[in-house]
């Protein structure tokens, strides 16, 4: 069992943002990803693509505990929002 | 490695579970309650007793008419009508109407008006009921497990959406941590302690889990366009409008002409339903009754879909025509209903809609079992500090208080409120906030008292006046109402949902009555070994 | 209908006991400690278990269709399990002549929705 130092105190902080926080950041760009990408009506794409969030989010904050480290975590919430994110906004912009 | 995302899921699913554990608790609590809401208000309305007791032999054609009849009288200009149709779970006539608000109407003053803007008909008299008393019925029970109260709604729908996802992210991680989930899939060991409560989280928690997956996931879904905008924002930019527009294409609207066309006679359009679907139609609404772009929807009775969108025919109202049947919708938006729809359950006949109300019970019991196990589990780690006269820590403390005021505090504010719904004046002003005000009030002062006093003995207390409080409603009722008990077994079936309310209340108040005995019995057992059983810190829930 | 509905739910509490006997717990639970069931025993019972199961499934979708059938379902199958546990808890030997409730509603159950 760990104790209950500071550093295992800030691991937990940092895992708990990069979970609530970073995971909302990362499924809001999964998510919109998920709706332009799906080759379906509007209401369609956006109906299921806001279903699919909410698992999404869940298997994102399940996995920033479950992986090894926070760091690891905080590494892969960041690096898949970045990636995530410059392929939505590449998609926005085209035609 | 598997043996650190045991540990780590663990870890998740205490930490998940228990910081919004109290607040699921009202949630599972009004929810479940809400399975009855119509029942519920119908109990809190006993004016509406007599007229119901009367078994009904109108067709619907006839009790559509006798409403429309009243509110061309009382509302002929109203923007929209409603009728409630007599059926099993409600055997009057119900309507209720809207008008265009009012230049510099606040939401306040329309809600307020909205609420006079109905009455209820005798289907065999044609004529209206008593007034019943203002309540707002099941329906608070039903808003207070989403909009919460005393804050705006969607302040209310932020937090429980945010306790939901808690809970969505506890019972999966529950699920990944549970290591000998087959295994222990019938096990129930009472009288073992620590080994009880856990035996006793998992039996409510496995042996209903695709209830609560289901109810959990689909009640984050009635709001996911709120909680999670990224789509829609993606696809339409900010024509939030057109989404709604499009993902529920059957919720428009047509604008009124302003120009005056008598309504056509609706019973020969609920004839022809009633023979389309093989069913009355149980709902009917008018849409701009008295104008020339008059509607008249006929809704046909839930029970054939899981989607809560319920199929409609509708009429033109001025000629009476039939209008080309609503959208069809893609399996896409079918789906998105029907998730929706397995939430509010509108589909479940009696035998259904138990099996729902159970396992909302059993949700309760898996919330409260898991804050109960965490404190004996915790508890038991001060186990030398109290042997020696000390005291638990604060944790303990404060989890110890607040299980109380939450698993025992929160049946008495129900019942306190069904007892205010009987015993305030029926004239009082303000009625239906002072029957909500008496519930937070009863649940304010049973958690004040816990947090004073986390002891057995406070336990004892909270869960004996739950018990007298609840089962003392049939008697409040035979004493302040004429339906008491006795009535439904020999009047009509009209008052059943009257008897059924009595004998559930009558039930959990036995229920809580029984966990009194049982707790006050180890505590005579602790006495008769010798351990200390009623000091300030005692171990409320440890086995004998 | 319901009795359709009371025959799933014999077929799912008998579907639970027959497989709840297979486990080394109960089996001892209801046989004295330290029994074990022997293979057959056991193969023999899980598979009557699991098709008093799948014949509760169908009882369900006859009474109420495909779309609400699963649902009813599930609530019957958490009926039967809570059933099962606590017998298993407090009248174990009742557990094993309950199974046989299996037999009489899998016959009604066939004959209603072959109808």
């Amino acid at each position: 069992m760990t104790s209950i130092t500071w550093r295992y105190r800030g691991g937990v902080a940092a895992r708990t943002v990069a979970a609530i926080a970073g995971g909302y950041v990362l499924t809001s760009i999964a998510s919109a990803l998920v709706a332009i990408a799906l080759p379906l009506p509007r209401a369609d794409a956006v109906s299921i693509a806001t279903l699919l969030s909410i698992v999404i989010y869940t298997c994102i904050i399940l996995w920033v505990f479950a992986t090894a480290s926070a760091l690891r975590a905080w590494i892969g919430v960041a690096a898949s929002s970045a990636v995530l994110g410059a392929v939505l906004w590449l998609a926005g912009r085209m035609p | 490695m598997k043996e650190g995302l045991r540990q780590s899921m663990a870890w998740v699913h205490t930490w998940s579970g228990l910081l919004v554990c109290w607040l699921l608790l009202l949630v599972f609590m009004g929810g479940t309650a809400a399975y009855y809401k119509h029942e519920i208000t119908f109990w809190m309305k006993p004016e509406l007793h007599q007229a119901a007791d009367a078994p009904s032999r109108v067709t619907p054609a006839e009790s559509a008419t006798l409403a429309v009849r009243e509110l061309q009288q009382r509302a002929p200009n109203a923007n929209a009508w409603y009728l409630d149709l007599p059926h099993e779970r409600n055997p009057l006539i119900y309507a209720s109407w809207t008008n265009p608000p009012r230049k510099g109407m606040t939401r306040e003053e329309r809600r307020a008006a909205f609420r006079t803007q109905n009455f209820t008909l005798d289907p065999m008299t044609g004529e209206k009921t008593a007034a019943p008393r203002d309540t707002r019925g099941g329906e608070f029970l039903y808003r207070l497990h989403f909009d919460l109260y005393y804050m705006s709604a969607i302040w209310g729908r932020w937090i429980v959406g945010v306790a939901s996802m808690c809970m969505l992210v506890a019972i999966v991680s529950g699920v990944i941590t549970h290591k000998r989930i087959f295994k222990d899939f019938f096990t129930f060991r009472p009288k073992k302690g620590q080994r009880s409560w856990l035996d006793a989280h998992n039996a409510s928690a496995v042996l209903a889990l695709p209830f609560h997956l289901m109810i959990t996931y689909t009640g984050i879904v009635t709001l996911m366009f709120m909680y999670m905008p990224a789509p829609t924002k993606a696809l339409y930019g900010a024509e939030q409008n057109t989404m709604f527009s499009e993902v529920f294409p059957n919720a428009e609207r047509v604008k009124p002409a302003k120009e005056f066309a008598p309504l056509a006679d609706v019973a020969p359009m609920l004839v022809q339903a009633e023979r389309a679907w093989g069913a009355a139609p149980s709902r009917v609404v008018v849409i701009n009754p008295n104008d020339a772009h008059a509607r008249i929807e006929l809704h046909r009775p839930a029970g054939q879909q899981l989607s809560n969108i319920e199929p409609t025919m509708t009429f033109d109202g001025a000629s009476g025509a039939l209008l080309s049947g609503p959208k069809a919708m893609s399996a896409s938006l079918d789906a998105r209903a029907a998730i929706y729809g397995l939430h509010v359950a509108h589909f479940a006949d009696p035998l259904l809609r138990a099996l729902f109300f159970m396992c909302g019970l059993a949700g309760t019991a898996m919330v409260a079992t898991g804050a109960l196990l965490w404190g004996v589990k915790e508890r038991q780690k001060y186990a030398k500090v109290l042997a020696k006269g000390g005291k638990v820590g604060f944790g303990v403390r404060l989890v110890d208080a607040l299980n109380i005021g939450a698993i025992a505090g929160l049946p008495i504010a129900f019942a306190a409120y069904f007892w205010a719904n009987r015993l305030l004046p029926v004239e009082m002003a303000a009625r239906t906030n002072a029957e909500a005000n008496v519930f937070f009030i009863a649940w304010g002062l049973a958690a004040l008292l816990a947090q004073i006093r986390p002891t057995r003995a406070m336990w004892r207390v909270q869960l004996m006046l739950g018990a007298v409080l609840m089962a003392g409603i049939p008697v409040l009722n035979a004493i302040t109402t004429d339906t008491h008990l006795g009535v439904p077994l020999f009047g009509g079936p009209g008052l059943r949902p009257v008897a059924a309310f009595d004998l559930v209340v009558l039930a959990l108040g036995l229920l809580l009555g029984w966990a009194a005995w049982w707790l006050g019995r180890k505590a005579n057992k602790q006495a008769a070994a010798g351990q200390p059983a009623n000091r300030a810190q005692s171990a409320p829930l440890e086995a004998a | 209908m319901s009795i359709l509905i009371l025959g799933g739910l014999a077929l799912a509490f008998s579907g639970f006991a027959a497989t709840s006997i297979t486990m080394d717990r109960h089996y001892a639970d209801i046989h004295g400690r330290g029994k074990e069931a022997s293979r057959a025993t056991r193969l023999r019972l899980r598979t009557l278990g699991w098709t008093g199961l799948a014949l509760s499934f169908m009882a369900c979708i006859g009474a109420s269709g495909w779309h609400i059938g699963p649902v009813l379902w599930c609530g019957i199958l958490s009926l039967a399990a809570w059933s099962v546990t606590l017998l298993l808890r407090y009248h174990p030997r009742k557990v094993m002549q309950g199974a046989w409730i299996g037999l009489p509603a899998a016959l009604l159950t066939a004959a209603l929705l072959l109808r």
